[in-house]
């Protein structure tokens, strides 16, 4: 699927910002410009803009029944009615307990529940859960981030602090999902039995297409009464011994990685409350709160002003760009760092998505794939800076042999296939 | 050379150690060293009664089915005599849930000795500086050295695993950085460190560390700071090969009192117990071809006993006229109750550098005289002390005056430099310093009470070595007389002794090795070296008598040799090295005037048979891994909740940990500050399993 042919410049969105009243919803114009159509260079050279007008394509409502379709008649921020990228497939849906083909793209499915399932949520207790921005139900599967930790919000009940564990959902666009279900190359990457097949051509390189879109979303749970004016809201569900819950979801934060680029663009949004508001979490006990993002760009600043106004009336306002990352070093050849409190909260000063990701990895089948962590020193942290796959791949598991998998660590969710299947 | 001599930095301030001491057999016996198994039958200390939990006076442990149990035992009270400063004591001992971590704290430099005629201004940024021992980071984060025993029932094996040195200005400029170096090993542990009979815990009991950083691994911000201290060690340090720490701890005691610990623990609040005390050092420049942790110089290793009284200002509390006569000992655990002052002491190990060329003996005297009152550290006056030289027929010259005095010594960090230079005798001491015996020797005494060691001295950085089971490994050692290697073969023996393994005591003693642990290739049995220990009353009498195993090595001209180990069976020893060509001298109780490594074998687990869907079952690796760490070092639980039921329990969360827990037992990652297990036995058959199932567990 080609991004859209629209191009709207900041400046024009900024005057029409301007004419806008505090409480009108903006433009159905606003989102509609796909930032891709302007080229690779336009994504590396103003790369914020870039993130911001990424973003706005994609909390933009989507259409009615379909997955990753942009509604040109309605507003960004409109309620009732999901994101285009809440629509996009759940990874969960993809990359399925027992390696079968995963439904088609349109099917509507998100909970891993039998359509008669008792436990299908019915509209009355959805309702009950307390209003929403999108009607969309995110089935989170994680509850916690890559390095094992968790982090919570507090829900206070006579004067006692409990948790509330953040979870995230990981979502890909059509183009994306094309690569993995209906690939070309016919090695069906959605199971393990199929990426192994992968591993094993020589004439294979994992590439996704240069439209592919991966989203990782971090969500706080919301009880009814909570104040949800600051997020945006949704119904989520997780599994939770052997049942299914669901609960109000408020959207804390938003990775956006785009194959506009050869070693894609990450981008990386949180919502403006999450440092003083979600907290650390291990060995049941509640810790401090995250903070500040430690890598955050203050080149970002700018942008997150001028875009938050154009926001204003919606729940994206509330929303800030906190960095991107083209490129493994800056110009001073410097590592770039990017992370997210809401998901990288113990690892921000090593946290470099482009570096890690470029480990994403798959061997033989008695072999793991080898580890995020960087152990040089006797230290351990995130890899950052210029990565070296094959380097990294001989110290680890020396005479074995490794393929990149084009940074998309989510492919390891495969399982292998069933018999049967 | 190094720290011995010019130039010098002294700095000061404060330790903190927070080892775990569950392992440590002192108040029950809680597990075998050797097997690395809990024990089936527990029991406390000999004269000693549980009463806490429940009049439990021994625990059956039959598995980890009773895991929990054992816990709440460990976590309780046991009453006796003798116990922690008083009536009573814990299972667990002292700190249960100490996580080993160890640091400095408001740690600053005191001094600068220089090394040219630099004059350094009072206020030279260098001056005040942080001086601080650094861990590695896990994810961005600075975690805290640690300290390890390596063998854990033992007083005299403490290492040190850190990530370097750091010197920060007072306005947080990194003055001097070292990643990486070496550990740290304990010397000299000095049991007469403070005779003020107040002194509990570890307060009467000090011991020095010794590790070194690589020039390819220092970065000195000499250009960056107008420091003339700082660039007269940069230049010292171009010149040499790396910077070179000794630093003492003592005055240690911790804070928290068994009973009210129990309680602690009785009301869910797993607290640690740190000890904290004093630290005091000197930095200096390493030299090409220097051991980087073993103590330098020439050796005053011989104490002769002496008389003492204390005088004014000795003694911080009074002693009742009815206490009973103190034991000296070296204890883990504070004394029982005050006594009456002891009226014998030695000095403590010192060594010696010689400057012939400026005729100046350095003296490390960093634990060489005692301090008599543990809150105002002063001195003990034992009156005139001078450095002698013996030589020829029983004839002596005197050196120089020693300035022991509380001022100097805490300036200085233990260094005295003697000068020779006016010295009416000097010729004398010219022709003869460097074949002859140093002393330090009290005038009001007439009496020498510390010597040189006549023989050979014998050091390595192979202090403490682990290996497997049907598994080899070596230990590289230097031999030196008086400083200067030999020129000829060199017979050297080795003595095999171990910690006393079936003793429940803080302070056990080092007795014979009965059945080797390993062989030395190429060494030659001989009969075995008997030893009349004079052990303290508090050890049977049966562990006076010590036959011990004696093998015979060369040591070719050059004075290096390395010996190849071959193991024999699992299990903690020590190899003593001996020079046969002198008198065997019989070891102190705390070892200090012992040539000595630490060697350490682990058991030969093997699980490569058992399948892996019993190997991803929770169950199995609780069973034959987790549960073992769970009980005996109860922090890890807290941070991988692996239980037992009555602590954090979370199996799924610990297996989401897999890929941590995978690189944090990497045996790369073996010298980390962050390394786990922090006790380093972790068997190579065990760290197999632990990949297998977070392979397992990651593959889903």
């Amino acid at each position: 699927m080609k991004p859209r042919q629209t191009i709207v410049p900041l400046t024009i969105l900024l005057l029409a910002a301007i004419s806008l009243s505090q409480t009108a919803a903006p433009s159905p114009s606003l989102g509609a410009e796909d930032p891709r159509v302007r080229g690779p260079q336009f994504a590396k050279d103003s790369a914020p803009e870039f993130a911001w007008l990424l973003l706005l394509n994609l909390v933009s409502p989507a259409k009615s029944g379909q997955r990753g379709v942009r509604d040109p008649g309605k507003s960004v921020g409109a309620e009732g009615v999901p994101s285009v990228w809440e629509t996009y497939r759940n990874i969960s849906t993809i990359y399925l307990p027992d390696g079968s083909h995963p439904h088609p793209w349109n099917d509507q499915k998100e909970l891993p529940l039998p359509p008669n399932s008792p436990f299908n949520p019915s509209p009355a207790a959805l309702q009950a859960l307390g209003p929403v921005d999108s009607p969309a139900i995110h089935y989170l599967y994680e509850d916690r981030m890559i390095d094992g930790n968790q982090i919570c919000t507090l829900d206070v009940v006579n004067g006692i602090r409990k948790p509330l564990i953040v979870r995230y959902d990981i979502r890909d666009d059509r183009a994306a999902f094309d690569y993995i279900v209906n690939s070309p190359s016919h090695h069906y990457l959605y199971n393990l039995d199929g990426q192994e097949e992968a591993y094993k051509d020589p004439k294979f390189t994992f590439a996704f297409p240069e439209d592919a879109i991966e989203i990782k979303a971090s969500w706080r749970i919301l009880k009814p009464t909570d104040d949800a004016s600051r997020y945006w809201t949704a119904y989520i569900a997780w599994e939770e011994q052997g049942n299914i819950k669901f609960a109000r979801g408020g959207l804390t934060g938003i990775h956006i990685i785009s194959k506009i680029l050869p070693k894609w663009f990450w981008a990386t949004f949180e919502q403006a409350d999450d440092a003083a508001s979600t907290f650390t979490y291990f060995g049941a006990t509640i810790g401090s709160a995250v903070g500040r993002n430690l890598t955050f760009n203050n080149g970002a600043t700018k942008f997150n002003v001028e875009f938050d106004k154009l926001l204003t009336g919606t729940k994206w306002a509330f929303y800030q760009l906190q960095g991107w990352q083209t490129d493994f070093v800056d110009g001073s050849n410097q590592p770039v760092l990017l992370a997210n409190t809401q998901m990288e909260t113990s690892f921000e000063k090593t946290s470099s998505c482009m570096s890690c990701h470029l480990l994403a990895n798959i061997g033989p089948l008695s072999s793991v794939r080898f580890d995020l962590w960087d152990m040089a020193g006797g230290n351990i942290g995130g890899y950052v800076g210029n990565v070296n796959f094959q380097q990294i791949a001989a110290q680890e598991f020396p005479n074995v042999t490794f393929k990149e998998m084009d940074y998309v660590w989510a492919l390891r969710n495969a399982k292998p296939k069933s018999k049967g299947n | 050379m190094s720290y011995l001599t010019l130039p010098q930095l002294t700095f000061k301030g404060n330790c903190f150690c927070n080892p775990a001491t569950a392992n440590n057999n002192d108040y029950a016996d809680v597990f075998d060293i050797d097997k690395l198994a809990i024990n089936p039958s527990i029991s406390p200390i000999d004269g000693s009664t549980v009463q806490i939990p429940d009049m439990e006076q021994i625990f059956t442990y039959m598995g980890p089915q009773d895991a929990a149990g054992l816990r709440a035992w460990l976590m309780g009270l046991i009453q006796g005599q003798n116990l922690d400063g008083g009536e009573y004591g814990q299972q667990g001992h002292w700190n249960y849930y100490g996580d080993n971590a160890t640091r400095f704290e408001q740690t600053t430099i005191t001094g600068y000795a220089p090394l040219t005629n630099t004059d350094i201004p009072a206020n030279d940024p260098l001056l005040g500086a942080t001086v601080s021992i650094v861990g590695n980071t896990y994810f961005g984060k600075p975690t805290d050295p640690v300290i390890v025993d390596v063998d854990p029932y033992a007083l005299v094996t403490s290492q040190i695993f850190s990530n370097g040195i750091q010197v920060a200005g007072a306005d947080g400029t990194v003055l001097i950085n070292g990643t990486g170096g070496s550990r740290a090993f304990s010397y000299f542990i000095y049991i007469y460190k403070n005779v003020d009979p107040a002194a509990r815990g570890f307060q009467p009991v000090s011991s020095i560390f010794v590790s070194s950083v690589p020039s390819a691994q220092l970065q000195i911000n000499s250009s960056g700071v107008n420091s003339p201290a700082l660039s007269d060690l940069a230049a010292a340090v171009q010149a040499g090969a790396g910077l070179n720490m000794r630093y003492c701890f003592y005055n240690a005691i911790y804070d928290i009192e068994p009973q009210d610990l129990q309680k602690s623990f009785a009301q869910g609040q797993y607290i640690p117990n740190p000890y904290k005390g004093l630290v005091l050092g000197t930095i200096g420049v390493l030299q090409p071809g220097e051991l980087l942790t073993a103590p330098l110089g020439r050796k005053m290793y011989v104490q002769n006993r002496f008389q003492y009284q204390l005088g004014p200002g000795c003694g911080s509390a009074p002693v009742p006229a009815n206490a009973p006569e103190r034991v000296v000992l070296v204890s883990k655990g504070p004394m029982a109750q005050p006594a009456p002052p002891p009226t014998q002491a030695t000095l403590g190990c010192t060594l010696a550098q010689v400057d012939s060329v400026n005729r100046v003996v350095w003296l490390d005297t960093i634990s060489t005289f005692p301090e008599c009152n543990v809150q105002t550290n002063q001195k003990l006056d034992i009156g005139v002390m001078q450095l002698h030289l013996l030589y020829g027929a029983g004839q002596r010259v005197p050196i120089g005056p020693i300035d022991y005095s509380q001022t100097p010594y805490e300036a200085r960090g233990g260094m005295v430099s003697i000068s020779w230079a006016t010295n009416p005798q000097a010729s004398l001491v010219d022709q003869n310093i460097a074949t002859g015996t140093l002393s330090i020797f009290s005038v009001d005494r007439n009496q020498d009470l510390l010597l040189e060691i006549p023989g050979i001295d014998i050091a390595t950085d192979d202090r403490a070595i682990y290996f497997q089971e049907q598994g080899s490994a070596t230990i590289s050692i230097q031999v030196a007389y008086k400083g200067q290697p030999p020129q000829t073969d060199t017979p050297l023996n080795l003595e095999y002794w171990m910690c006393a393994k079936d003793f429940v005591n803080p302070s056990k003693p080092q007795v014979a090795v009965v059945d080797r642990y390993f062989t030395v290739e190429g060494a030659t049995q001989l009969p075995n070296t008997s030893y009349n220990l004079g052990l303290p009353p508090f050890c049977p009498p049966s562990m006076n008598q010590q036959s011990v195993i004696t093998d015979r090595v060369t040591v070719p001209p050059g004075g290096k040799l390395t010996l190849n180990l071959t193991a024999l069976r699992s299990g903690v020893s020590m190899i003593r090295f001996v020079d046969p060509s002198v008198a065997a001298v019989t070891p102190s109780f705390a070892w200090d005037n012992v040539s000595y490594a630490i060697v350490r074998i682990l058991p030969l687990d093997d699980f490569s048979q058992v399948p892996d869907d019993q190997v991803k079952t929770w169950t199995f690796m609780y069973q034959n891994v987790f549960s073992y760490f769970s009980l005996l070092y109860p922090i890890m639980s807290k941070r991988m909740p692996w239980g037992p039921p009555n602590a954090p329990d979370d199996p799924p969360n610990v297996a989401t940990f897999a890929t941590q827990i995978r690189q944090l037992t990497d045996p790369q990652m073996w010298n980390s500050t962050i390394y786990m297990p922090i006790t380093r036995e972790l068997s190579a058959g065990k760290r197999a399993l632990i990949e297998r199932w977070c392979n397992l567990v990651m593959q889903g």
